[in-house]
């Protein structure tokens, strides 16, 4: 049989915990505006790069807490983007679809930003609102837009190419925090 | 003795490379173990992954030409390297166009196959390393010794002495800081670069896409900060439509590092228009010996291979002697067979299918269920009898020299059921056996090099 949405983010939650990246639960938009603007102050997140599709509610819990260096939704060209990323603290993007049996985030690139927003800043926020949860891979790949790059996240970058001891933060993300319903 | 015969020995004796090589392989077997387990429809979707496969290799030059429609179609450019002078070539070609001359490389088995690292530095052309084991050996002037985990062979001191020495900071031998180190360092060169060169897993003949499976994030760097990437991969690695890379992605994590999914997997497509990512994108698809190999119908299966890793882990030989032993890019029981396909096959490759026991768990491990033993018995037979049995006594001399490890072969050989009367694996010492309970020795004979 198969599982209801609720069991299926369920057990998208837990595989985030599993995979060291940090599940931040929101009862609704305001309660997540809050929790983020909680954290930029906390962490000291100044700079802010956005990925395409960022609803409004995200640019106005930064605005009187961090800078907001490149935002997609706006012409920028590929070298400013670039400066912009690599002096982010964090990037913030938005998800299109869930795989909860492997806990992974799909994320394709639309726009300019879209693969530098959750990859270069060390810090990277994923907004899961709204996106679509499927069990499997083998059900997003029915559908996917054939004609888009797709990137796969599943936790923040890792190695264990060292004696096989798992060290989180390589050359993607050190910390990847997603924003999702209770 | 041959040079094999030479690095086996010396890794025999070298005790801690053993112990280092032996820990990090169990260890990666008992994670894929763990997270195969949770697979209820596992048999299944090795059957599927299989199926997907076979049906590339049967259909191999029309999945070829639609890739290449597809991903030109959408402003990328497909080439066809027949060997390995032709694909540094094209290379070196492609980089010249663009004066590119600082790049940076993510892990590419095919790169490694092909000598791109010394054609690049040959040219003058300064490209880095950036995966974080390839780094490490690349600092080292070593070759990788794993074809997943390339700084394997090394203990974190001996990482920590290299690290510090070369990069300039106060040693440490704490894995975290030493990676945080080696961020910094190529982090500067990402971001400056003038090309990206990685490897691909698949290839996706319907969509155009390629398919880059990773962890570090190294491989979706360069694809996206370098105004010029290269893509290099074997002609085999393609696969027919999206859906087919479901029980292929599915299995590949779980068997290689034992991760259900690994961090980051792309499906690349050329850049569009007001997209981030480099303006420039080229795959080389390499042949040097693979459509031979398919026209060979006891080795075809071999171009099945997805490069995962778990036989070497599981591969009591490799485990005791460790990659370079093998003196060949491709180490390990799958290495045993592939170094005798691409490139131009030598007397030391021909002598690596002696480097098994034969137990069979290579096959059982394979998330492909490639059967192994079948082809290394087969290039053992085709060799000229009795030409060469130095290595396969090195063998000999190793699992006998530890009563732990002849109880270990024999479990496994147990367990694979081909366990000779006498307590021995067949066929580890045949210089051409035709079967693994041929040419079996007496258990007190004494290695043919001694
Ligand atoms: S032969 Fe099988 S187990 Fe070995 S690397 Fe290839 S796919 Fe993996």
């Amino acid at each position: 049989m198969s599982k209801s949405p609720d069991e299926l983010l369920e057990q998208f939650r837990e595989r985030q915990h599993e995979l060291s990246a940090e599940y931040i639960r929101c009862q609704d938009i305001e309660d997540a505006a809050r929790k983020l603007k909680a954290i930029l102050v906390a962490e000291d997140w100044d700079t802010v790069v956005l990925g395409s599709e960022v609803p409004d509610w995200v640019r106005d819990s930064c605005r009187d807490f961090a800078e907001l260096l490149a935002d997609a939704s706006n012409e920028t060209s590929n070298e400013e983007w670039l400066k912009a990323a690599s002096y982010a603290r964090v990037g913030i993007t938005h998800t299109e679809a869930l795989i909860a049996d492997t806990g992974t985030l799909v994320q394709p690139s639309r726009v300019r930003g879209d693969r530098m927003a959750s990859l270069i800043p060390p810090n990277h926020i994923a907004l899961i609102f709204g996106a679509v949860i499927h069990e499997t891979l083998a059900e997003y790949l029915g559908d996917a837009d054939p004609t888009l790059t797709h990137q796969f996240i599943t936790g923040p970058s890792r190695t264990a190419d060292i004696e096989k001891q798992l060290v989180v933060g390589v050359h993607g993300p050190v910390r990847l925090l997603i924003f999702g319903p209770d | 003795m041959s040079r094999i015969s030479i690095a086996v020995n010396k890794a025999l004796s070298d005790s801690p490379l053993g112990s280092a090589v032996l820990k990090s392989c169990d260890l990666s077997t008992n994670k894929r173990n763990e997270v195969i387990a949770e697979l209820d429809d596992f048999e299944e979707t090795r059957k599927q992954a299989r199926e997907v496969r076979q049906f590339a290799i049967d259909n191999l030059e029309s999945l070829i030409d639609l890739f290449t429609k597809n991903f030109e179609a959408a402003g990328g450019k497909v080439h066809q390297a027949a060997d390995e002078r032709d694909a540094c070539g094209i290379v070196l070609e492609l980089l010249k166009r663009r004066n590119a001359r600082k790049g940076i490389k993510s892990k590419s088995m095919v790169a490694e196959e092909i000598g791109l690292g010394e054609a690049l530095e040959h040219a003058g052309i300064d490209a880095i390393e950036s995966d974080l084991g390839e780094f490490i050996v690349q600092l080292a002037g070593e070759p990788p010794s794993h074809i997943t985990a390339p700084a394997l062979h090394r203990s974190r001191q001996s990482i920590g002495k290299l690290l510090s020495a070369k990069l300039k900071f106060p040693y440490t031998d704490d894995p975290a800081k030493l990676t945080k180190e080696a961020r910094g360092h190529l982090r500067k060169r990402f971001l400056t670069a003038d090309f990206g060169i990685a490897g691909a897993n698949f290839f996706v003949a319907e969509s155009g896409h390629l398919v880059m499976v990773e962890n570090e994030g190294n491989g979706r760097m360069g694809f996206t900060t370098p105004p010029l990437f290269i893509s290099i991969t074997g002609i085999e690695k393609a696969v027919g439509a999206l859906p087919d890379l479901s029980p292929m992605l599915r299995l590949l994590a779980r068997s290689s590092t034992g991760q259900r999914f690994t961090t980051y997997t792309s499906l690349i497509r050329p850049t569009r228009p007001g997209e981030d990512g480099p303006g420039e994108m080229h795959v080389i698809l390499v042949d040097n010996g693979r459509r031979e190999a398919i026209a060979d119908p006891d080795l075809r299966e071999m171009m099945l291979c997805i490069r995962c890793g778990a036989c070497l882990n599981i591969c009591p030989v490799y485990k005791s002697v460790g990659g370079h032993a093998y003196k060949s890019v491709y180490p390990g029981p799958m290495g045993a067979i592939w170094s005798n396909i691409v490139g131009t096959p030598t007397a030391e490759s021909a002598e690596l299918p002696d480097l098994s026991t034969l137990c069979g768990a290579c096959k059982d491990v394979c998330p492909i269920s490639i059967d192994i033993p079948r082809m290394l018995l087969e290039l053992r037979g085709r060799r000229p009898k009795g030409a060469i049995e130095s290595s396969a006594a090195a063998t000999w001399k190793w699992t006998m020299s530890s009563p732990e490890r002849y109880e270990t072969a024999g479990k496994i050989a147990r367990t694979a059921g081909m366990l000779l009367p006498n307590g021995l694996p067949g066929g580890w010492l045949s210089g051409g056996g035709s079967s693994y309970r041929e040419d079996a020795p007496d258990q007190g004979e004494e290695p043919a090099n001694e």
